[in-house]
């Protein structure tokens, strides 16, 4: 057991393993506040020792307070006063129980709320420059500085000097509680002042200090050094791990990922449903919502668009006028629910058991109409008359215009007539009004339309059969040679 | 160079074949000594281009072709060797081609355009995938058809949008690349700077980023203070496919507010054509809200003319601050010049094609899509004329520099704190390496995200 940084003579470790009285402090010439200063900081910086010195207690062991993961920006104070497993003075300091005469109980103390001291603790106003002050014991041989009285008179030992280690009157001491010089802190009225020196001295660094110490990893701040070594250890050392399932080691990347998560809104719904039943929303009346039991058939589409719906977690389909665009595609939920749900926040959930690429009940009728046709991308053009193109996403075309395919390339001339503009042959037609009786389309305007890249063709077209080549003059080069192999691949669909 | 004689005869019947609606023989097949490199085609080739022009077009010139030979085979390495040299062989065809569609040479049109398309393929090499968007751009130029191949490829590119399929592409893009967060860190610092203390804030956010620079910025006000602002968002989509998406976003974002415990309101304008035509009101803009205007690659899409307009706009919103983040490009000055643009505009895409190249894997889906989205700028910018009704899709680029100049008629400009140089330094160190932060020259103001030591995104914020 030690006193921070200090050692105890021989003698004095006995004297205090007996439990017995402290022998007085002896003063020197010391100006009175720093005395009173000296002489709590010696009770005070370890309070857990010092009292349990009388008690007879295992020694305080500063690794039971680990330091705050939390990711906020600032320690509060709070944290110094960590949820009791062991008993720290800075509240109800235990010295006012000890009697030099009796060995008193064991009495763990628990941290309450910090800043409710002792209604007998005289209270001491410190001054911002005090709070401040490190090093303020300056040794006058070689002007080296030390934070305590008692350090510093034990390097004096090393100059030869004359030397006396203070010692406390524990018959004067009495419980001091400290406010916090800054007027406009809550801890600054007397009947919530903090009891541990050490504890004022960070709040204040922490609340009204610079922050002068930088994370290197992720640039956050702050004022006091302790704070600032204690998240260096763990910075960057920690994984964000989201509901999905999904790792991260950057926090940004996380947050983003998290606000677009899938499962999110389940999370959030279920939160929500907790907060309903506790009552703590009571501008909703939502307690019908969550007793839905709609589960939407998503299988228009077929069997890979399952999302299904989990009998926990029920369905809810946007009540309000814009899932009249479902019609087609949807069982609309039964009665519209009240009209407060289309304000509420819990219009949607996105029940999502699958792999976040299914859909969800809020998607659009254009979006659902996609996705199926990424799966039954040639069966899927049926479905809705006003599209021309089977768009799939995922699909893998020939990806190299190998020269293998130029082969096909003069097979059937129908690959050619490839209506890159989106336009149906008709409407082509129409548009262009040259059409030859036997369908030959007057090449000047359509060779450009046929030769019009657009892009990859990993874009399914849909184009037409039957249609002549059209011929290529003009430009002297088919671009659609290098699409003859796509179309190849799609024209078996 | 008796084989390239013998090639001159069969490339002049191929060739000619062009001009007499025959078919496409198996070119490839048909000169199966070469082997199947690009450069090593485009050796072969090139050098017949030569020996053609010069024996059928400019026989004065010959001693330039001849140059022009030797550069090819020069800059492309001895015939035969591996691909390895054959670098940037795109580069010098696509100038050239839009050197000749400048000078309006159409048989050296007609040839460029055909060694393109032979040796381009969207699925290749960074210099194969120039070669094919570009060429796209080169042909729609040359056939004046550019405005329809652009509205092609935006159907084509929105019915094969989905939430789902852009928030993976834009989730994935910022994990392996710090192009868009970049100036989504710096502008949220700007921004939380300048609203510091504010109880109602109001931020407008013209971007397509899909809300996704909002989420650290709402923790970052759940976690800064004890007392958490009212947000309120209100998202100018400007682009057709993003608002598609927007309704599942709004969801999305409600609910990551809640579970921040930020009061939060969310709004979205879309289809809106010119972005001259916002006004307070449109905005929702109350008199004791906290304004931060959020401009994302949205000022480049203003039609040139518009642009001291939009700028006046913002200043009559009345904002405490504006952040503004662009790609640094010159498509705007040089919009007159063909040849310039095209070369700046090569310029640019070059290095953000190698800047995906690097950062993603070989077969990533997502690059894909994102070099897709880039043809569809290629072409707005080369082939298509600013005066026709563009929608709000300019794409004219203009640099930092520019964009200050236009800014500073209604705005000073605000520098970054160190805190917010510092927090994008530790962002840069979490991607891969290659990407730095530059501090902008004198007379200059924000700050520039450099690839490879050349400047490619440019943030600022300015005050009013």
């Amino acid at each position: 057991m030690e006193f921070l940084g200090l050692d105890r003579e021989p003698g004095e470790l006995a004297a205090i393993g007996r439990g017995l009285q402290l022998e007085a402090i002896v003063f020197t010439l010391i100006p009175d506040d720093i005395r009173a200063l000296v002489e709590e900081e010696r009770l005070l910086s370890d309070p857990i020792g010092s009292t349990l010195v009388r008690i007879g207690a295992a020694p305080f062991d500063p690794g039971m307070f680990p330091a705050t993961m939390s990711n906020s920006t600032s320690l509060s104070e709070e944290a110094s006063v960590s949820s009791g497993t062991r008993g720290q003075a800075g509240l109800n300091p235990i010295v006012s129980t000890v009697s030099h005469q009796q060995l008193p109980q064991k009495i763990k103390k628990k941290r309450g709320l910090p800043g409710n001291p002792d209604p007998d603790a005289e209270v001491i106003a410190l001054s911002p420059k005090t709070l401040l002050a490190t090093n303020r014991f300056i040794c006058e041989i070689c002007n080296k500085g030390f934070q305590r009285d008692q350090n510093l008179q034990l390097h004096r030992r090393g100059h030869n000097l004359p030397w006396k280690l203070k010692q406390r009157n524990s018959k004067d001491v009495k419980k001091k509680a400290y406010v916090c010089p800054e007027p406009t802190c809550v801890h600054h009225h007397p009947s919530r002042a903090l009891g541990d020196l050490t504890g004022i001295k960070k709040h204040f660094c922490r609340k009204h200090g610079e922050k002068k110490w930088k994370c290197e990893k992720c640039s956050k701040i702050y004022a006091v050094q302790s704070d600032w070594k204690a998240h260096s250890k763990t910075c960057g050392t920690r994984e964000y791990r989201c509901d999905c399932g999904t790792l991260f080691s950057r926090k940004d990347s996380f947050i983003t990922h998290r606000a677009f998560c899938d499962a999110l809104a389940e999370e959030s719904a279920r939160l929500s449903a907790n907060q309903l039943a506790a009552g703590t929303n009571p501008d909703l009346n939502l307690s019908s919502v969550f007793h839905f039991q709609n589960h939407i058939s998503l299988n228009p589409w077929g069997p890979s668009q399952t999302s299904n719906p989990n009998p926990n977690n029920p369905l809810q389909v946007k009540p309000d006028s814009e899932s009249q665009h479902f019609g087609p595609y949807f069982q609309e939920s039964p009665p519209s629910p009240p009209k407060v749900l289309i304000t509420s926040p819990f219009q949607t959930v996105h029940v999502s058991n699958n792999p976040p690429s299914n859909s969800s009940a809020a998607m659009s009728a254009t979006a659902l109409l996609q996705k199926a046709t990424t799966v039954g991308a040639c069966s899927a053009t049926q479905i809705n008359n006003n599209y021309h193109y089977s768009t799939a996403s995922h699909v893998s075309l020939s990806p190299v215009f190998s020269a293998a395919d130029l082969a096909t390339w003069q097979k059937s001339s129908d690959r050619f007539t490839r209506d890159f503009l989106g336009l149906t042959r008709d409407q082509h037609q129409q548009h262009h009004g040259d059409e030859n009786g036997n369908g030959k389309v007057n090449f000047s305007i359509n060779a450009i339309d046929v030769l019009t890249y657009t892009g990859g063709g990993v874009e399914l077209q849909h184009f037409e059969r039957g249609q002549p080549l059209l011929e290529a003059q003009g430009f002297g080069f088919a671009v659609a040679e290098a699409y003859a192999t796509t179309s190849e691949a799609w024209g078996d669909c | 160079m008796k084989v390239s004689s013998a090639k001159v005869s069969k490339e002049s019947k191929v060739h000619g074949g062009h001009h007499k609606n025959s078919l496409h023989s198996k070119r490839r097949s048909h000169h199966s000594i070469l082997p199947l490199q690009p450069s090593d085609q485009l050796d072969q080739w090139s050098s017949v281009t030569v020996d053609m022009y010069s024996n059928h077009h400019q026989p004065q010139t010959s001693h330039t072709s001849t140059s022009r030979s030797s550069d090819y085979s020069a800059g492309g390495g001895n015939n035969g060797e591996p691909s390895g040299t054959g670098n940037k062989w795109a580069s010098r065809l696509l100038k050239e081609c839009a050197r000749a569609i400048s000078d309006k040479d159409s048989s050296k049109i007609h040839h460029l355009l055909w060694m393109l398309n032979e040796l381009a393929s969207p699925y290749g090499d960074c210099d194969q995938k120039l070669a094919s968007y570009f060429l796209q751009a080169l042909f729609c130029k040359a056939t004046e058809s550019g405005q329809r191949c652009f509205k092609t490829l935006i159907s084509v590119a929105e019915k094969s949008h989905s939430f789902d399929s852009a928030r993976k592409l834009i989730l994935k893009f910022q994990e392996v690349s710090p192009w868009t967060t970049f100036g989504h860190v710096a502008a949220n610092g700007a921004i939380l700077e300048a609203l510091d203390g504010e109880p109602k804030l109001h931020i407008i956010d013209i971007s397509n980023t899909l809300c996704t620079q909002w989420p650290t910025l709402l923790e970052a006000l759940a976690t800064r203070n004890d007392d958490t602002p009212h947000l309120k968002l209100t998202v100018v989509v400007t682009a057709n496919i993003v608002s598609s998406v927007m309704k599942e976003i709004s969801q999305r974002m409600e609910k990551f507010a809640r579970l921040m415990g930020v009061p939060f309101e969310f709004n979205v304008i879309s289809g809106l054509n010119h972005l001259g035509e916002l006004t307070k009101e449109a905005l929702g803009v109350l008199e004791d809200e906290a304004i931060a205007v959020n401009c994302i690659g949205a000022l480049r899409r203003v039609a040139v003319e518009e642009r001291a307009a939009v700028i006046q706009m913002f200043r009559s919103l009345g904002p405490k601050v504006v952040t503004v983040v662009e790609e640094e490009a010159d498509f705007s000055s040089t919009r007159y010049e063909f040849v310039k643009c095209f070369e700046e505009c090569l310029r640019f895409y070059t290095c953000y094609f190698e800047m995906l190249e690097e950062c993603f894997t070989a077969t990533s889906n997502e690059k894909l899509m994102l070099e897709r989205e880039c043809s569809r700028g290629i072409v707005r910018v080369l082939a298509c004329d600013d005066d026709q009704d563009n929608e709000g899709e300019c794409e004219r680029r203009e640099r930092g520099s520019q964009w200050s100049e236009r800014l500073k008629e209604a705005f000073s400009p605000v520098g970054f704190s160190d805190d917010v140089a510092d927090d994008v330094k530790a962002l840069l160190k979490r991607y891969r390496s290659g990407w730095e932060l530059a501090q902008p020259h004198q007379n200059e103001t924000g700050l520039y995200l450099t690839w490879k030591e050349e400047a490619v995104v440019w943030v600022s914020a300015w005050k009013p």
